[in-house]
């Protein structure tokens, strides 16, 4: 790849994040399949593995889908393209996980996405993504008894 | 390759322009510098938002937006960019964001959070990108008990 291929690829690789994050929050489940290959893991800490794109979003969807309300903002990619077809990224996040009823802060998450991407048919595409948590607050604003 | 040499190179310069255009819009929002705000757009810029509707020029916007934000502390932080052109000269971004205010009322603190997405047009007029539409959706909004919001700018 040169260097505007690369500069290309980058972009392109930042749009795939967004729409990620925006699909998640905005509940757009056929956006966030679409967005993944087929053969996507997702591996998470505090979950199993998924193998699957389909039991990701089976799994996603069961988790987030009903009652909850969620916020996942990522910052300051570190992307590397590894081949004209394969790259890798990790990512700044923080991620905020509200009961949609009561409103009530369940989770408020820091960590960084570690993920890698495969261009398949000219698109790029999540192939696979784990989350390391570097703190998880559970309830943070609930004023324990 | 789709896009040749040059017209790739542009855009990747347009993209970093509206992306600094965007920058500009959030400081100048918190740091109440309305003439720089105005400025960032085109004078037939049309603004949709929740809280109070629509407004279809930046000089009817900078006046509602300077009263809304008059007794505010703001912070406007936008991430995550899908920009995509029409054009060489036209493209729309949609921003995550996050927004907190901060303000006294009857001496007591109050706050007001949101969270959700820009969507914005933005065109390339006498050499410079500026903001031509902007409509805000929030998708969870919370605040302080008893905080009145947003602030009444029809007065």
């Amino acid at each position: 790849m040169n260097d505007i291929e690369t500069l290309l690829a980058l972009e392109e690789i930042k749009l795939l994040k967004a729409r990620r994050d925006r699909a998640v929050d905005t509940k757009d489940w056929g956006l966030y399949r679409a967005l993944h290959a087929d053969n996507h893991v997702s591996h998470n800490d505090g979950f199993e593995r998924w193998e699957s794109a389909d039991i990701m979003i089976e799994n996603v969807k069961a988790i987030l889908d009903k009652g909850r309300t969620t916020v996942h903002h990522s910052h300051t990619p570190e992307i590397t393209i590894q081949s004209d077809t394969t790259a890798k990224s990790i990512y700044g996040m923080e991620d905020l996980i509200f009961d949609s009823e009561t409103g009530e802060l369940l989770i408020h998450g820091f960590g960084f996405y570690h993920e890698t991407y495969e261009k398949i048919d000219g698109k790029w595409l999540f192939n696979s993504r784990q989350l390391k948590r570097t703190l998880v607050r559970v309830s943070p604003e609930t004023s324990k008894s | 390759m789709a896009m040749d040499t040059a017209a790739a190179i542009e855009q990747l310069m347009a993209r970093e322009a509206i992306a600094v255009l965007k920058a500009q819009r959030d400081r100048a929002a918190d740091t109440k510098d309305w003439a720089f705000y105005e400025s960032l757009h085109a004078p037939d810029h049309v603004s949709e938002n929740g809280d109070y509707g629509q407004w279809t020029s930046a000089a009817e916007m900078i006046v509602n937006v300077r009263k809304s934000m008059e007794n505010l502390v703001t912070m406007h932080h936008s991430h995550t960019p899908e920009i995509e052109f029409d054009g060489p000269d036209h493209a729309r971004g949609i921003w995550a964001m996050e927004g907190l205010s901060l303000w006294q009322q009857n001496g007591e603190d109050h706050w007001f959070q949101a969270f959700g997405h820009y969507f914005e047009s933005y065109e390339r007029r006498d050499d410079r990108w500026v903001f031509t539409r902007r409509a805000v959706k929030y998708f969870h909004t919370r605040r302080s008990a008893g905080a009145i919001f947003p602030p009444k700018i029809d007065a």
